[in-house]
């Protein structure tokens, strides 16, 4: 591109010389050398001005720092040389006084073997890297277990449970209402069971101790899949022999009790037409059913849960249980970036 | 069979907790003298091997929990020995393909 405007190339010359005396005041080197004439030369062939004119990227800031004092210099260069045998030392035995000390002030300079880095940067940025890693592993734990409350939460009419009207061992009326107020565990079976209900009914009986322990207020129920021989009077007899306090046992007809059995999914095989006096097993699933105080389910415990493990898991969802009318659907909590010990 | 007085002028049947733990002890005896001699299905032996268990068990329990005990035995015995074989013949398919594979090794350096 051809400048062929006077006032112009007057105008890039003296931006020209400018840059070039503010990169020589910079870098101790001088540029004065660069005439009035090589400044028009380089702007009317419109070079490009950089801001420094030789254009070496930290070109001022290593050489700066890379410095050294000619004396301290002169030092280095007699003690490389000493080192690596070029130069003999003194003839006289020792160093003189001003040479020890000159030699103790090289050492004392030598140069940096990190260079540009220093311990404190490398620390800190050492830190932040870790900050970093936590967080992205507390993000990552946070939305784990945000994915598996939503996956465990249930929506809508549970299955189990309902309307029942039963009779309990002191011959008073026991329906669904009678469970509201508190937390109930439901266990089906029959007072001549051979050693199943038994060792369920104990299992039973460690989990309320353990429950009550921790101040939740719960009840044990005990319904009879075998109402023909489980009278109120045989239930209440039945259930002295475990430790449980406050357990209710009941019965009823036999469409009551096969009514109650149905509204919780509970299979028996008792058939309508046995008499009191007959000698049969029963046959039914075995499990324990934890219903809120409102009534509702809320969770099934099976065989393979022992005592331990059943009281845990039960502490557990009653802790976390709302009533229904304060329940809204849980929300993602983002952890903070700098409290690494949440 | 056991039953409690009382409860034979009630009409009911009742089975306290010291009954049954008699019960079970009982059951217990019979299935170790039954184990020792092998025997898994009863009703196919005589009934002169482990008599007097048997009769012990056969007062002290009711004979609905005789016949269920016995029959829950002898199911338990056949569900293991199923797993057993099951568990045998897998590990013995496992080490036949393991052999072949070697063998197949083995030949294609014999065959360079």
């Amino acid at each position: 591109m051809l400048v062929t405007n006077k006032a112009t190339i007057m105008q890039m010359a003296g931006i020209w010389r400018q840059s070039a005396t503010l990169c020589s005041q910079l870098s101790g080197r001088s540029f004065s050398r660069m005439s009035t004439k090589d400044s028009l030369r380089n702007a009317s062939r419109s070079r490009r001005v950089l801001f420094c004119p030789h254009g070496r990227p930290f070109s001022t800031t290593l050489p700066k720092f890379n410095e050294r004092k000619p004396e301290e210099k002169k030092v280095e260069e007699d003690l490389d040389a000493l080192v690596t045998g070029k130069k003999r030392p003194m003839a006289g035995p020792e160093l003189t006084e001003e040479e020890s000390v000159v030699f103790k002030v090289a050492k004392s300079k030598r140069r940096n073997p990190l260079g540009f880095f220093n311990v404190a940067g490398m620390l800190i940025f050492a830190g932040g890297l870790a900050l970093l890693i936590n967080y992205k592993r507390r993000v990552q734990r946070a939305v784990e277990a945000h994915k598996e409350e939503k996956e465990s939460e249930s929506f809508g009419k549970a299955l189990i449970g309902g309307p029942f009207q039963l009779i309990d061992q002191n011959g008073g009326i026991f329906t669904q209402e009678n469970l509201k107020g508190k937390f109930s565990l439901i266990y089906f079976g029959f007072t001549l069971c051979p050693d199943i209900c038994p060792e369920e009914l104990d299992k039973m009986a460690i989990i309320i101790k353990n429950l009550r322990k921790q101040g939740i207020d719960i009840q044990a129920i005990f319904i009879s899949c075998d109402p023909i021989r489980d009278t109120p009077p045989v239930l209440k007899k039945y259930l002295e022999d475990f430790d449980i306090e406050g357990i209710v046992g009941l019965t009823g007809s036999y469409s009551d009790v096969e009514a109650c059995c149905k509204a919780y999914r509970v299979y028996f095989s008792t058939p309508p037409d046995v008499t009191a006096e007959d000698d049969y097993i029963v046959d039914h699933s075995i499990f324990f059913y934890l219903m809120d105080p409102e009534g509702e389910f809320v969770n099934v415990f099976g065989r393979r849960y022992d005592a331990q493990g059943a009281s845990e898991e039960i502490a557990k969802k009653i802790k976390k249980w709302v009533p229904a009318k304060d329940r809204r659907e849980s929300s993602f909590q983002k952890p903070s970036f700098w409290k690494f010990w949440e | 069979m056991a039953k409690l007085d009382s409860s034979e002028r009630e009409g009911t049947q009742v089975v306290t907790r010291s009954e049954r733990e008699k019960c079970w002890i009982a059951r217990d005896k019979y299935f170790a003298c039954l184990d020792k001699n092998r025997i898994t299905s009863v009703a196919n032996q005589d009934s002169s091997v482990c008599a007097n268990e048997r009769s012990d068990v056969d007062s002290l329990c009711r004979q609905s929990w005789v016949d269920y005990f016995i029959q829950r035995r002898e199911r338990t015995l056949q569900i293991d020995a199923m797993k057993r074989y099951r568990m045998q013949q897998a590990h013995e398919e496992l080490e036949a393909r393991e052999a072949a594979s070697r063998e197949e090794l083995r030949n294609k350096f014999v065959k360079r």
